[in-house]
Formats: C-alpha cells, sequence, structure tokens
C-alpha cells in the first residue's frame, strides 16, 4: 500500500537528492524551482535556482535560509519545529507515525497517495498529502490552515547518493547580514 | 517579468482587486539584546475597501493572514488565533512583539496610478525605495529604524500587477 511504501522510504532511504517545482494552487505566483539534497534525520540543504535564489540549510539543529535579493541571512533553531513541518515527512526521523497520522487518500494524476495528519494541535498546517509513484514521493501537497494548498513536484531522485558533509553546512556569502 | 492580472476580491466579491502582488519579506531586530530575524514571503491583494496581505514561510505555508480596512486591522494566525487592533502597526506588535511599517510601505509601494516617491518615513521610521521594475514602479524597499531598537524590514516584490502599467 502506499502507506507501506511510504515508511519503507523513510526507513530505507537514508538520504536522497534531485530537483523539486513549488507551485501555490490556484495561487497567482509563478512557479519556482530548484534541487535539494537530504539526509536523515532533519539535515537538508533546499536551494530555489528560479525565479529567485534562495536557500534552505538545515543540519538537524538549526536552519539557516539565505536570500540573494533581501540580502539577508536567518538563523532559526529547530528544536521539535523540524519533527512536525511538512519537511519532516520527507526528511524527518525514520518513524513518520511518530507525529503524523497516515492515511490512504487513493490514486490521482498516476500517484498513489498517502495523506499525513500532524498529531500535534498547535502544528502550522493542517495536512500533507505524498504522492508515491514506484516506491519514491514524487508530489506532495502542503495544507496549510489558511486555506493555501503548496504542491512540491520532485523529480530525477536519487536513493542514498554519496552527500559531502559539507553539503548541510551553511556558509554565509561575506556580505550578507547575519542574525540569528 | 509576467504581471499578475487582478482578478475579483474573494471575500467581498463586489470589489474588483485594484492592486495585487507577491514577493518576500524578511525582518532583522533586536530582542532583548539578541540580533534576531524572520524571512518568508508575501502576498498582498488591494480592493477599494480592503488590503488582504498573507505571509507565508520560504515553503510556502501560511504564518498568517492580515485583513486592513480605514477602520481596523484583523490578524488570522496558522494556529487559530484571531486578533483585532485599530492598525496594522498595532496588530503586528502584539502578534509578534515589534511593530512593522505595513502603512508606510504601503505608501512606498505606491498605488496603481501614483509614482512612487524616493523617500518615506516618519519620526521613526526611514522608507528607501532600493529598486525599481523597467516601469518606475517600486521592486525592492528597505524600512528602518533606530528607537526603540533597531528594526530593518525588507521588501522584495517578485511580481505586482501594475508592472506593467
Amino acid at each position: 500500500t502506499p502507506i507501506e511504501e511510504l515508511q519503507q522510504f523513510n526507513r530505507d532511504v537514508k538520504s536522497a537528492s534531485g530537483s523539486f517545482t513549488q507551485q501555490v494552487l490556484g495561487g497567482k505566483g509563478k512557479t519556482s524551482s530548484g534541487t535539494f539534497v537530504f539526509a536523515r534525520p532533519g539535515k537538508f540543504r533546499w536551494t530555489y535556482t528560479k525565479p529567485y535564489e534562495q536557500v534552505l540549510v538545515s543540519d538537524g539543529k538549526t536552519l539557516a535560509i539565505y536570500d540573494k535579493d533581501l540580502n539577508q541571512v536567518t538563523k532559526k533553531s529547530l528544536g521539535s519545529a523540524i519533527g512536525s513541518s511538512p519537511a519532516a515527512v520527507l526528511f524527518g526521523s525514520a518513524d513518520l507515525s511518530a507525529n503524523f497520522t497516515l492515511s490512504d487518500a487513493g490514486e490521482k494524476d498516476g500517484r498513489s497517495w498517502v495523506q499525513a495528519t500532524p498529531k500535534s494541535k498547535s502544528s502550522s498546517f493542517k495536512k500533507v498529502n505524498i504522492g508515491m509513484s514506484n516506491g519514491l514521493p514524487s508530489a506532495m501537497e502542503l495544507y496549510d490552515n489558511l486555506g493555501k494548498v503548496t504542491v512540491l513536484v520532485f523529480s530525477g531522485m536519487q536513493r542514498n547518493p554519496s552527500v559531502s558533509a559539507g553539503s548541510f553546512i551553511f556558509t554565509p556569502p561575506a556580505d550578507a547580514a547575519t542574525a540569528k | 517579468c509576467a504581471s499578475v492580472r487582478p482578478v475579483r476580491d474573494a471575500n467581498n466579491i463586489n470589489d474588483q482587486v485594484t492592486f495585487s502582488m507577491g514577493g518576500r519579506f524578511g525582518v532583522t531586530y533586536i530582542d532583548n539584546g539578541e540580533d534576531k530575524s524572520t524571512t518568508g514571503k508575501i502576498e498582498w491583494q488591494e480592493t477599494r475597501r480592503a488590503t488582504d496581505i498573507i505571509l507565508a514561510t520560504p515553503l510556502g505555508n501560511a504564518m498568517a493572514s492580515l485583513h486592513i480596512t480605514p477602520h481596523e486591522a484583523v490578524l488570522k494566525s496558522a494556529n487559530g488565533d484571531m486578533l483585532t487592533e485599530k492598525t496594522p502597526e498595532e496588530l503586528l506588535y502584539r502578534a509578534l512583539g515589534y511593530e512593522l511599517p505595513i502603512s508606510l510601505i504601503q505608501q512606498a509601494i505606491g498605488r496603481s496610478g501614483q509614482p512612487a516617491p524616493d523617500r518615506i518615513g516618519d519620526r521613526d521610521w526611514d522608507i528607501a525605495i532600493a529598486s525599481r521594475f523597467d516601469n518606475g514602479k517600486p521592486k525592492k524597499i528597505i524600512a528602518e529604524r533606530q528607537r526603540p531598537s533597531p528594526l530593518t524590514m525588507t521588501v522584495f516584490i517578485d511580481e505586482r500587477s501594475d508592472a506593467s502599467d
């Protein structure tokens, strides 16, 4: 079942890399796109290349966000936040059911879908749907609590690539204003 | 860049959307002596009677929505809180613990059909237009204050409905 496939993905795929596109459903905004690499638990580098340059780097403890146009580095300690954030569904610790209630959400656009509803009441989003195709998540739909749906589509996902330690360390560009 | 065609406003259908924009925001501030910062995406939509702003995480998850009319400002947050104040500045101070100069930024953005002046500000805030679209409409806006404590808010507009006016 798609739930078993997702749980197996979380168990067996310790790290992965690939490309993504991101769009707000029904939104006016353009599609953004870029690349990602992650390693469990909670380490990831999420790089937007179009239509703007922005990178989110997590070493599992601290999330650093650098935006070239804003010329700003933002750092946030993840603490438990990573556990129940949408990213956790993909990059989090192996056991999803600790933070999410999983249910089968049927077939759509050639993918078999799993619905993950956060167990914590204070979570900032309503649910995440994960579309599986041949054992890998190939799409995600993030339903937030204010009626917006963000759709992510993944491509070229590599299972367990060799990931350099530096991938999850953020080195700020010289001129960016850094503030924790 | 492709401009965003105004559409009917969702909550009061007879109000034509007169202006809309999407972009990113960054805030750096001091919180009891410590440098702090936050960043995310911003969506902004105006009708004749109200301004609606959505503040989302970089990944697009809405964190809060603001509904601003001349008489009040209402904030709905992702965890279900709802706050109402007279002005957006008081509202955000209550919600975040620091003030953001939304009304001054709204002036700086410049309504459709009005040229935006280079420098806007008041006793506390200094607002500068750091870059513009080809038609002169503001693209990057930097709002700075020193009192009561240093705070900088940067808004970078990726697209706006009057970008090709």
